[in-house]
């Protein structure tokens, strides 16, 4: 009986982070060239170039123009209070 | 498969679970560390943010005092009409200051 209970709430635990993580993954995506995409990151850096430097941050619901994808990075205008042309990671957009 | 089987087979599901779910947040991206410095002005504002369309610094973070240990790689790092973007050590977050309030390079 104890194999079965400690087994079953194993299974309901694995079924509760699972639909964590879809949730999660479904709020972020990859950004679409010429769109004016929303961040769904809390905290997103804008970097000089893609992995470089920092120069600001975007957070959750601020609106990122992408005007270039290479690789993983997203190229383009940073709105909110910002303001500028930089990069930023693709996959944290709404 | 012996009794315990099913439990560890159900944890080690969990721990990957676990590991996607931390996936799900914003990716830490390896950054090369700036060059080690400190504040050296009696007191120095740290702004989030420069706003390119005022322009100006925007967004108070908090005020440094003189000796804070801070990092910015001269050359690397963006400055903005004065403001440096740097690295607060203290709660390990960015910013900007002004950037002659930057020195001791490599002093700690």
């Amino acid at each position: 009986m104890n194999r079965v209970l400690r087994t079953t709430a194993a299974a309901g635990a694995l079924l509760v982070v699972g639909l964590t993580v879809n949730a999660a993954q479904a709020q972020a995506a990859d950004g679409q060239v010429g769109v004016r995409e929303t961040v769904c990151a809390d905290d997103l850096q804008f970097r000089t170039s893609p992995g470089g430097a920092r120069a600001g941050t975007l957070h959750r619901g601020e609106t990122f123009l992408v005007e270039q994808i290479s690789g993983d990075w997203a190229y383009g205008f940073a709105y909110g209070t910002i303001n500028h042309r930089g990069w930023v990671q693709d996959g944290w957009f709404c | 498969m012996t009794r315990k089987a099913p439990l560890a087979i159900a944890a080690a599901a969990l721990a990957l679970g676990g590991a996607a779910l931390a996936a799900g947040a914003p990716a830490a991206t390896a950054v090369e560390v700036p060059t080690h410095a400190i504040n050296v002005c009696q007191s120095a504002t740290m702004y989030e943010n420069y706003n390119f369309s005022i322009p100006g610094p925007v967004t108070y973070i908090r005020t440094l005092g003189y000796g804070d240990k801070i990092g910015h790689t001269p050359g690397k790092h963006p400055v903005y009409n004065g403001w440096a973007s740097i690295q607060d050590f203290g709660p390990n977050d960015w910013g900007f200051i002004r950037e002659e309030c930057i020195g001791g390079y490599n002093s700690w």
